[in-house]
């Protein structure tokens, strides 16, 4: 299936590069995929588990690898490389220039070919930084960090087994050193990752050693994803991960030995020395030299670090318009974000070639098999606006529905990104467009009443509280943006003390009152308050950077005052790290604080505010006497029990809606036809929030792009000889797929039905079976494959 | 329906210890749904049997079965061939099912998998409560359908009695006092004044305590 309206060039085979190839090809489009090795799958294939889930990546995202290869709207060009870009959005033509790849033939010569596109997506991700010092080369049993996943691999070098190079024995203790290439003079940036794949090496070669010593040196603990925080607190109180807080000057080899010996300064500055059988180098991320040369070639605008420079709220944006990049080449992240980028740039591509496919679609009221072209979303915040800007631009009707009385949610709260942004005049913008949008019918005051159906065909009902009426809709596709909350928290006399301010009442005492600030001499930032508890253990991402960015401003208002930051570990990941030097420069104090030692805030007769604090440094309590405090509150799940009875979506522990995967599912649900996108799925930052809501906006138009509704057909079919009308199936289906009729038989609508097999395996009749998966045929295949090994005979 | 909860496995291995061919029988109807004696139960004590005999180094030859009701005659000719290929049926049934085996194959061991545990409904999956104690009179339409008889702790006609407490009895907290629920009900439906009539004393002899309970309806006998 040729497309009509212009293909699009995605270069790097990667996890993002694949991804992106998928939702376009999807939703209708013909992508060439350029990969510059002979294989696709990037660096996802040399690794071994994944955080949090520890999940195979490869085993887990086998098929998607296999459908890149073999579908029929995606060419793959491996061994390729791009030579030349000419013309411009819409119209590019692009000189790829394939190698020889059959070795055995000499006579194969290279070739070159030319292609018309309209959109190029760059997906080149990363390349491991490979620092100068440490002696890394030298020590046979220093090693890095892909490395040591190749090591660890089940299907790697040394088959699964951990043992260390120079003599192939097992090690004893192994130390991981962080920020390697990171966070320093070169690399001024932090490379996001690190910390996460240290904590799990450790943690996993020592539940499969328990004898194994590991100790991960580190700066600080930069554990921001979703279920990071637990899986970091596990391995340090489960698996006994050892944890020290250093830096570490030198990996010396002990003579005569292959052991290291390391020496390290701890934070009152005390010199110690240990040794290890063997040292792991966490090693950062780097855009690759290739993609940087062909970003000069383009002359795509990239920052001091050669990542493409984009706005925050057109994160897939390059400087050149009809050029999008995702992934680690924007700045150094993690897999689901890479993920949601791909889908997103994705998005922006379609977009960007949607004015000659807008007129294609006409809204359908009428489904029979077809999909209803129309979404649904439910939050009026920046996450829901540009997810219906993004369906509603590539001629897809959408439905906004927001539960008060105006568009915008918290975002009308804010003021700037971290990078100094104007986000009040980006919502206002935004709004605009979302209001005057033809195809966007925008309900406020409303909520979801009632919801039914499945992916191409919902029948939704909505109840319109201020006008006291409902109305039904109807929809092929749904994506929740509800977003999140702010904790109302009574610590730190909060509440009581009007000079406690919260995260959003200093940022409008910036804009409204900076005569107040300029007769401030002391402010104090409390960070982490109420996250990265027990009864929340989770980051809020955001804190972090939003008290640096407003710490630096007062500093411009009066740069006289004297601010203290108060925290538990400095997670400005990513490229936010600048403004975490930046405030150093300027003189603002940081000052470390542990969970059982929090700041205690008092106020005097007069109401002066007084905060005491165990400084680490000089190993004493100090005390400061602040003007202002301001508390960097928690991001709290919103109230989403309704809706997720309503559409029957599952909710994690801490009460956020939980994704298909965590890695590499990030805007799915398990059911199809409804997306998440935003805070509701966890806290973060507005770039990370609006890359979500368009990676939503592309997997919703890969279902309503369909000329048919699609149904798999692994799905669970009941013989209603053996039922008994149990109502089991129908209680415990996920997914809502099994409906008794009215003379009691149950049946199995299979668009909705995702073959999970849970009611197969309840069924205390065994009634129900799985296409496919049926009981016989494994068993038979089960028993065939076991003969042989133990004479296994029933 | 009859909700019934399978026996300890430790008992169960006990009760079969010995026998070397085994039909393990299931039910497809009340205890199935109560997940005690249906097909996916019957599979899964049969495996665990195997395991069991295997690690203590025992031979076992098991078949499985389930009928759509063992407490009728006609559905258990179908196992006939079954039952005369095994030494001991380990019935997954109601007591009943068990005796009708019993009956209809005199020369065999049937042996019960199951406690039959009373009759009630699924409160939620997993969740089953007793609902009528089958006492031959029913009251239902004076207690706002809310049996006393199953469901206090007491069996109290005129309750509540002096040990409930937050609507809850004193037997335990988990426990709803059925006589706060029955009065609340009531008071729902405005017939309160139903509970100004006294109870007699109950005729228990409909209720097992004259014996074993039968009907004869000569109007349906052939």
């Amino acid at each position: 299936m040729f497309s009509n309206f212009g293909s699009i060039l995605v270069v790097g085979g990667g996890i993002a590069g694949i991804q992106a190839c998928l939702d376009l090809a999807d939703s209708g489009y013909f992508v060439y995929l350029i990969e510059k090795s002979a294989f696709i799958g990037g660096k996802i294939a040399q690794l071994d588990k994944t955080y949090p889930v520890n999940d195979c990546p490869f085993c887990i995202r086998y098929n998607e690898h296999m459908e890149c290869a073999s579908h029929t709207n995606i060419e793959v060009l491996t061994l390729s490389e791009v030579k030349d870009i000419k013309g411009g959005s819409g119209n590019f033509k692009a000189t790829i220039a394939r190698h020889p790849g059959d070795v055995d033939s000499f006579t194969e010569k290279e070739k070159t070919i030319t292609l018309n596109i309209g959109s190029i997506i760059l997906a080149t991700g990363f390349d491991s930084v490979i620092p100068s010092y440490y002696d890394y080369d030298k020590f046979p049993n220093v090693i890095t960090s892909m490395e040591f996943e190749r090591i660890v691999n089940l299907h790697g070098p040394c088959g699964g087994h951990l043992i260390r190079p120079s003599d192939r024995k097992k090690p004893k203790n192994i130390a991981w050193l962080q920020c390697i290439g990171s966070r320093d003079i070169q690399h001024n940036y932090c490379s996001t990752v690190c910390c996460m794949y240290a904590v799990k090496q450790a943690s996993l070669a020592k539940q499969s050693n328990k004898m194994l010593n590991t100790t991960i040196f580190f700066m600080d603990m930069r554990v921001c994803g979703k279920d990071y925080e637990r899986y970091y607190n596990r391995a340090k109180d489960e698996d006994n991960v050892r944890f020290v807080r250093a830096g570490v000057n030198s990996v010396i080899p002990l003579d005569g030995t292959d052991h290291l010996l390391i020496r390290y300064a701890d934070e009152q500055g005390k010199i110690f020395e240990e040794i290890f059988d063997m040292v792991v180098l966490s090693l950062g991320l780097e855009p690759s030299q290739d993609a940087v040369r062909l970003a000069g070639n383009l002359g795509i605008t990239l920052d001091k670090n050669n990542f493409v420079e984009t706005s925050s709220f057109a994160p897939v944006n390059t400087s050149v318009p009809g050029i999008y990049a995702c992934g680690a080449f924007n700045a150094p992240k993690d897999i689901p974000e890479s993920i949601t980028e791909a889908s997103a740039a994705a998005c922006a591509s379609s977009l960007n070639l949607a004015a000659s496919k807008a007129a294609l679609h006409e809204p359908l009221e009428e489904t029979g098999q077809k999909p209803v072209s129309t979404g649904l979303i439910v939050g009026g915040g920046v996450t829901g606006m540009v997810s219906c800007l993004c369906l509603a631009g590539q001629g897809y009707k959408a439905y906004l529905i927001e539960k008060t009385d105006k568009l915008g949610g918290h975002a009308l709260k804010l003021r700037k990104t971290f990078k100094g942004e104007d986000i009040t005049s980006y919502v206002k913008e935004l709004i605009d467009k979302v209001d005057n949008h033809p195809l966007i019918d925008v309900c406020l005051n409303s909520e979801v009443k009632d919801t039914d159906g499945y992916a191409g065909n919902f029948k939704t009902t909505i109840s319109i509280l201020s006008l006291d009426k409902t109305k039904e809709i109807r929809h092929g596709v749904t994506i929740m943006s509800t977003g999140a909350d702010f904790l109302r928290t009574s610590e730190y006399l909060y509440g009581e003390n009007p000079n406690v301010l919260s995260w959003f009442q200093s940022d409008k005492m910036l804009s409204e009152e900076p005569d107040t600030i300029k007769k401030a001499n002391v402010w104090v930032f409390i960070l982490c308050v109420g996250s990265r508890e027990p009864e929340r253990p989770y980051c809020s991402k955001i804190c972090c950077s939003s008290a640096l960015r407003n710490a630096l401003e007062l500093k411009k208002v009066n740069p006289d005052m004297e601010i203290y930051v108060l925290y538990r570990d400095m997670r400005t990941y990513g490229l936010i790290e600048d403004l975490y030097t930046d405030a150093r420069d300027k003189g603002i104090v940081f000052i470390r604080y542990k969970l059982d030692g929090k700041p205690e805030v008092e106020e005097d007769r007069d109401g002066r505010l007084k905060v005491r604090i165990l400084d680490n440094f000089l190993g004493e309590h100090i005390i400061i006497q602040p003007d202002f405090i301001t508390l960097q509150t928690a991001i709290v799940p919103g109230n989403n029990e309704n809706l997720a009875k309503l559409f029957k979506l599952p909710v994690n522990q801490d009460g956020f809606f939980k994704e298909a995967h965590k890695k590499f599912k990030p805007v799915e649900f398990s059911a199809k036809g409804i997306y998440l996108a935003g805070l509701v799925h966890c806290p973060k930052p507005i770039d990370e929030a609006i890359s979500q809501a368009q990676a939503a906006a592309a997997k919703a138009v890969t279902v309503l792009s369909k000329e048919y509704i699609t149904t798999s057909n692994e799905v669970a079919s009941i013989d209603l000889k053996l039922c008994v009308a149990c109502l089991t199936c129908a209680r415990i289906c996920p997914f809502g797929a099994v409906i008794i009729n009215g003379i009691g038989e149950p049946y199995v609508e299979p668009a909705k039905c995702r073959g999970c097999g849970i009611c197969v395996v309840e069924c205390p009749t065994r009634a129900i079976a799985l296409e496919h998966f049926k009981n016989d045929p494994i068993l038979t295949e089960c028993k065939a494959f076991l003969e042989p090994f133990t004479g296994y005979v029933q | 329906m009859i909700v019934g909860q399978q026996k300890d496995f430790n008992e169960i291995k006990k009760m079969i210890s010995g026998y070397s061919r085994l039909l393990v029988l299931g039910c497809q109807t009340c205890v199935a749904i109560s997940f005690a004696g249906g097909m996916r139960e019957v599979e899964i004590l049969a495996s665990m049997i195997r395991m069991d005999r295997k690690m203590s180094g025992q031979d076992v030859e098991i078949k499985e079965e389930a009928i759509l009701r063992q407490c009728d005659f006609e559905f258990l000719d179908s196992v006939k061939d079954l039952v005369a290929g095994c030494d001991v049926v380990l019935s997954l049934a109601c007591g009943i099912g068990v005796q009708a085996m019993a009956e209809r194959y005199p020369d065999k061991v049937i042996l019960p998998g199951l406690n039959t545990t009373f009759m009630g409904l699924t409160e939620e999956m997993g969740v089953w409560s007793e609902r009528c104690a089958g006492c031959g009179n029913c009251i239902l339409d004076k207690t706002g359908g809310l049996c006393p008889i199953a469901r206090c702790s007491k069996g109290l006609l005129n309750g509540p009695c002096g040990g409930s407490m937050n609507g809850k009895c004193e037997i335990s907290p988990d426990v709803d006092c059925v006589w706060q629920l029955i009065i609340d009900r009531l008071k729902a439906l405005n017939q309160l004044e139903k509970l100004e009539e006294i109870f007699p004393i109950k005729d228990w002899s409909v209720s097992g305590h004259g014996g074993t309970r039968k009907i004869v309806r000569e109007d349906l006998t052939v």
